[in-house]
């Protein structure tokens, strides 16, 4: 059955196969206390020794591959595997005093390594506890004599030597085992960008996509698929034309991929010499070094939401504070704006127990919740003010609809930094502070806002869910929702023009403002900073450097007299 | 991790008890642009396992066997924490010496 799944991309390239399915062995630690401990010593150690071998193998088989990156991994895991005193030791300790045989002794022993990497402060790390697992599995399985079970359903078709790997999730032995000649994209239904399979796959430069829930659903063995690791979209099954046309955008998309590096070092400038910054928004501490590769010339968005996700325990100041120093530290000179908490609509977090609500969107959210919670708020704005002092931070508070809540949030701020002052804890003084546009009444009132503030910037995504009352994530009204709509755009040349009388920066962080086909538009109102995912920076500067600023003014003009989202998208797609 | 941690106690013990008076310790401000996590951590492991001497890490109260790289990884050695690093035994002054200048290193 023809289908179409959409994931994350996280790792860009297009790839055509058959599918591979990627399962593992359940494995059941068993529970006896062995008799004789010298013979489950012997197992243990004759079992540990196959694993570095197999690690080791793994290490050549990258470094092969010129994956050194990816290869190292292996070097520690089999530091981990040689560790006298942090691992065999431990574990031989509770098969001798616990009387745990050799399988559950490993298991509990990596288990609590897992937990350890777990519980540290900093986000890499935390992802070690996965390296630890993936071990445990390798050492287990080894005692209890398991294969690893790989790929199940031969293809169908045995000409195709083309495979695309579906799993549930692949650890990174899983990845690094693949057969390289073989393997042309990977798709797991977990998973994020950072995740093992996000890094591993970007470093190997095989086209993945991660998070595409109901994968295993959906495919079985043998089907054709189609991946697209930028769009994060999977095809089940295309027919003719989709394959041909792909065929043609893989074609492209490696012409365009070196031709598009040459972009890396160029001023982002029009033509006629108008000059605007290029910036990444961001995720995570490790996001930024995706920014950095692709040349990003700041930071237009920092979703701070990272620190608060998965964990019952809301971050302490300390924990955010070392994050946004690595991420100020991380971009040197270059500014990076910070956006305070926002949780709430549909990114529900655990640490603040938000009651269930009818319109979630239209409810107790960022601002909103941070206002009420003088101290949660404070404790992210006291680690953004001593952050500061490591780099050119800017602070933005999300969801803001009345000049009472930006004042209020001022004022907090002010507070907060008074408090470090008493403590006499060093801090950066005069942040630059701004709100994201993303609420129509702040649009319209953008005179007023921009006497009170050092920038904006312009949320797209709300905006065009909050102009048009249409839910973003709402298929059977997706053609209500666009950004093209009229009004949509008059918010957002009526934004970008109040900055400009006040003489204050004015920049946009969504999808929106890496938009081909918008982007013209955008500059053509006088936007200055665009702020968008990582991989969308090359292709805009690569556009910016062929507009002329002049015509997009009057390009600008042209849409604005124009009265539905259709004339518009068509004659912005003609450009 | 409770075990892990108990078992380097214990080793510590022994150790403390067992050494003479002239060990090396010196302290020294981690330059390495990602501390002692990954990469770094492996090397500097390996860089131990190349010496003789009974060798320790001692940081935030913590003290660990640096020829463990778990030991090492509990520590969360960032850039600009100040370590203390021992040596004791006949290649002593060497690898006080050769870990000293590794996470003095700017990488």
């Amino acid at each position: 059955m023809k289908m179409k799944i959409k994931g994350i991309g996280a790792s860009p390239g297009l790839a055509m196969g058959y599918v591979k399915i990627y399962e593992k062995n359940d494995i059941n630690i068993p529970d006896y206390m062995p008799e004789d401990t010298d013979a489950e010593i012997a197992r243990f150690q004759s079992a540990r020794q196959k694993s570095i071998n197999e690690v080791i193998a793994l290490y050549d088989k990258l470094m092969k591959e010129n994956a050194a990156d990816a290869a190292e991994v292996f070097m520690a895991h089999k530091e981990i595997l040689e560790d006298e005193a942090g691992f065999v030791e431990p574990v031989i300790e509770r098969i001798t005093v616990n009387s745990e045989n050799a399988a559950m002794a490993a298991a509990n022993t990596l288990n609590a390594v897992a937990d350890m990497f777990r519980s540290m402060d900093n986000e890499y790390m935390q992802a070690r506890a996965a390296d630890a697992e993936d071990l445990r599995d390798t050492v287990v399985s080894n005692i209890l004599g398991l294969k690893k079970l790989g790929m199940k359903d031969p293809v169908k078709n045995p000409d195709a030597e083309k495979q695309i790997i579906a799993a549930y999730d692949l650890a990174p032995s899983d990845t690094a085992g693949l057969n390289f000649d073989a393997v042309e994209g990977i798709i797991t239904q977990t998973g994020g960008t950072t995740s093992h399979t996000a890094v591993m796959s970007r470093t190997l430069e095989l086209p993945a996509v991660v998070g595409a829930a109901g994968l295993l659903g959906h495919v079985k063995g043998g089907d054709f698929v189609i991946l697209d690791g930028e769009t994060g979209e999977v095809i089940i099954n295309p027919d003719r034309e989709q394959i041909e046309e792909y065929r043609k955008l893989k074609d492209e998309y490696i012409k365009r991929k070196d031709e598009l590096r040459k972009y890396i070092g160029r001023q982002s400038v029009t033509l006629d010499g108008r000059q605007v910054r290029l910036e990444s928004n961001i995720g995570t501490v490790s996001d930024a070094e995706a920014a950095a590769e692709n040349d990003a010339e700041g930071i237009g968005l920092v979703r701070t939401e990272f620190l608060y996700m998965e964990r019952k325990e809301l971050p302490s100041e300390q924990e955010q504070y070392k994050a946004y120093k690595e991420i100020l530290e991380k971009m040197g000179d270059k500014p990076v704006i910070f956006r305070t908490l926002d949780a709430g609509g549909d990114k529900n977090l655990p640490s603040l127990a938000l009651p269930k609500e009818e319109n979630p969107f239209l409810g107790y959210r960022a601002i909103r919740i941070c206002l009420n919670n003088p101290s949660l708020f404070k404790t992210q704005l006291r680690a953004l003010l001593r952050a500061g002092v490591h780099g050119k931070p800017k602070i933005m508070f999300p969801m803001i609809s009345s000049l009472d809540e930006l004042r209020r949030a001022k004022k907090l701020l002010e507070e907060a930094a008074g408090e470090l002052s008493e403590e006499g804890i060093p801090y950066r003084e005069k942040i630059p502070v701004g709100i994201m546009v993303e609420i129509p009444a702040a649009a319209v009132l953008a005179d007023r806002f921009a006497k009170e503030v050092d920038f904006f910037s312009i949320g797209t995504i709300d905006l065009v869910q909050y102009t048009l009352a249409a839910d973003r994530g709402n298929p059977s009204i997706a053609d209500v929702y666009t950004t093209f709509h009229p009004a949509v755009l008059k918010l957002i040349a009526l934004t970008i023009s109040a900055a400009e009388k006040a003489d204050i920066a004015c920049g946009m962080c969504g999808e929106a403002a890496g938009n081909l086909t918008l982007v013209p538009l955008f500059l053509g109102f006088g936007l200055k900073e665009f702020s968008m995912s990582p991989s969308s920076i090359l292709k805009v500067r690569k556009l910016i450097n062929s507009l002329n600023y002049e015509e997009c003014k009057v390009l600008a003009e042209k849409v604005l007299q124009l009265d539905t989202a259709n004339k518009i998208e068509k004659l912005l797609s003609n450009v | 991790m409770k075990q892990i941690m108990s078992h380097n106690v214990n080793k510590l013990v022994k150790y403390k008890l067992n050494q003479e008076k002239n060990m090396i310790s010196k302290e020294v401000k981690v330059n390495l642009d990602s501390g002692l996590h990954a990469r770094p951590a492996a090397k500097f492991v390996q860089l131990s396992k190349g010496f003789k001497s009974k060798l320790s890490v001692s940081y935030n109260g913590k003290n660990i066997d640096p020829k463990s790289i778990l030991g090492l990884l509990s520590l969360n050695i960032n850039k600009g924490s100040v370590i203390c690093i021992s040596a004791d035994g006949e290649d002593e002054t060497q690898a006080a010496e050769a870990l000293t200048c590794f996470v003095q290193q700017t990488e």
